[in-house]
């Protein structure tokens, strides 16, 4: 999938919070009304964020295996450049 | 007006934007006057249907070739109404084409989450003056755009930072969740 851009921020104003909480599941959508045989898995996560007040914020969302896979290659670029600093 | 293998293959390509690729604008009317315009409305209504269950059928099951196959030879062999090679042949075409973009078009249709629009991130390098420790302390900084599928304009923009051992954290995650896609997922 395309949808995931490896982008180097440029300088910008908003704080970042911190992530304080990652959950994950791997599920498999069986069937639905239009299709018998979806067979299609999926990766849900629930990241739990925390701003500079300690407020907490939680966000949620579901990947197709592709595209989890490009999420997991851009951390690991993440980190691999981390490494080098 | 005679139905071969090139007008059918029309006309399935017209339902399968219509009721697949979200292109309104092919209506039965439409597909009509532009496929078969000198075939009787009752003609092409019994068409139409006919063109439409078999498309769902192999649509429902996802089938492979090889179950195309079989379906159509077991379509071809019916007493009435039996399936000539004109239209296996129209299917064949079809299904070639089609089956895997019409079956990722029902997987995202059927997501109902949010999704992951865009990821991006940059490295920070804090580094203090004051005291010896901290100096060059990387950490990561990533901005995930989240769409949810009923407004599809409203995105959410979530930062977050990561020092590196929160990262190795996330990157344990991400590792534990690719073996359980091995384990369970033969893709």
């Amino acid at each position: 999938s395309k949808e995931c851009l490896n982008m180097d921020l440029s300088e910008r104003g908003l704080t970042a919070g911190k992530l304080v909480d990652m959950k994950w599941k791997l599920g498999v959508a069986v069937c639905s009304d239009e299709c018998k045989s979806l067979n299609s898995p999926f990766v849900a996560m629930t990241l739990k964020v925390a701003d500079a007040s300690g407020k907490i914020s939680t966000h949620t969302f579901e990947l197709t295996i592709p595209q989890f896979q490009n999420f997991s290659e851009q951390m690991k670029d993440m980190a691999a450049r981390m490494e080098m600093i | 007006m005679a139905t071969n293998a090139k007008n059918i293959s029309a006309l399935l390509t017209g339902l399968a934007k219509r009721n697949y690729y979200n292109e309104p604008e092919f209506t039965d009317e439409f597909l009509k006057s532009q496929i078969f315009p000198d075939l009787s409305d009752e003609a092409y209504a019994t068409l139409l249907k006919r063109c439409s269950n078999y498309m769902k059928n192999l649509v429902s099951a996802d089938m492979d070739f090889n179950q195309l196959e079989a379906f159509l030879t077991s379509q071809m062999k019916r007493r009435e109404a039996a399936m000539t090679e004109e239209e296996a042949s129209a299917y064949r075409k079809f299904w070639k084409v089609h089956k895997n973009k019409i079956h990722d078009t029902l997987v995202s249709k059927t997501n109902w989450n949010n999704s992951l629009k865009k990821v991006s991130w940059r490295i920070d390098v804090k580094s203090q003056s004051k005291s010896a420790e901290n100096i060059n302390e990387p950490s990561a900084i990533v901005e995930l755009q989240i769409e949810n599928p009923e407004e599809s304009q409203k995105t959410e923009v979530v930062q977050f930072e990561m020092d590196e051992s929160r990262l190795a954290h996330v990157l344990q995650n991400m590792k534990d969740i690719e073996d359980q896609i091995v384990q369970y997922c033969q893709q």
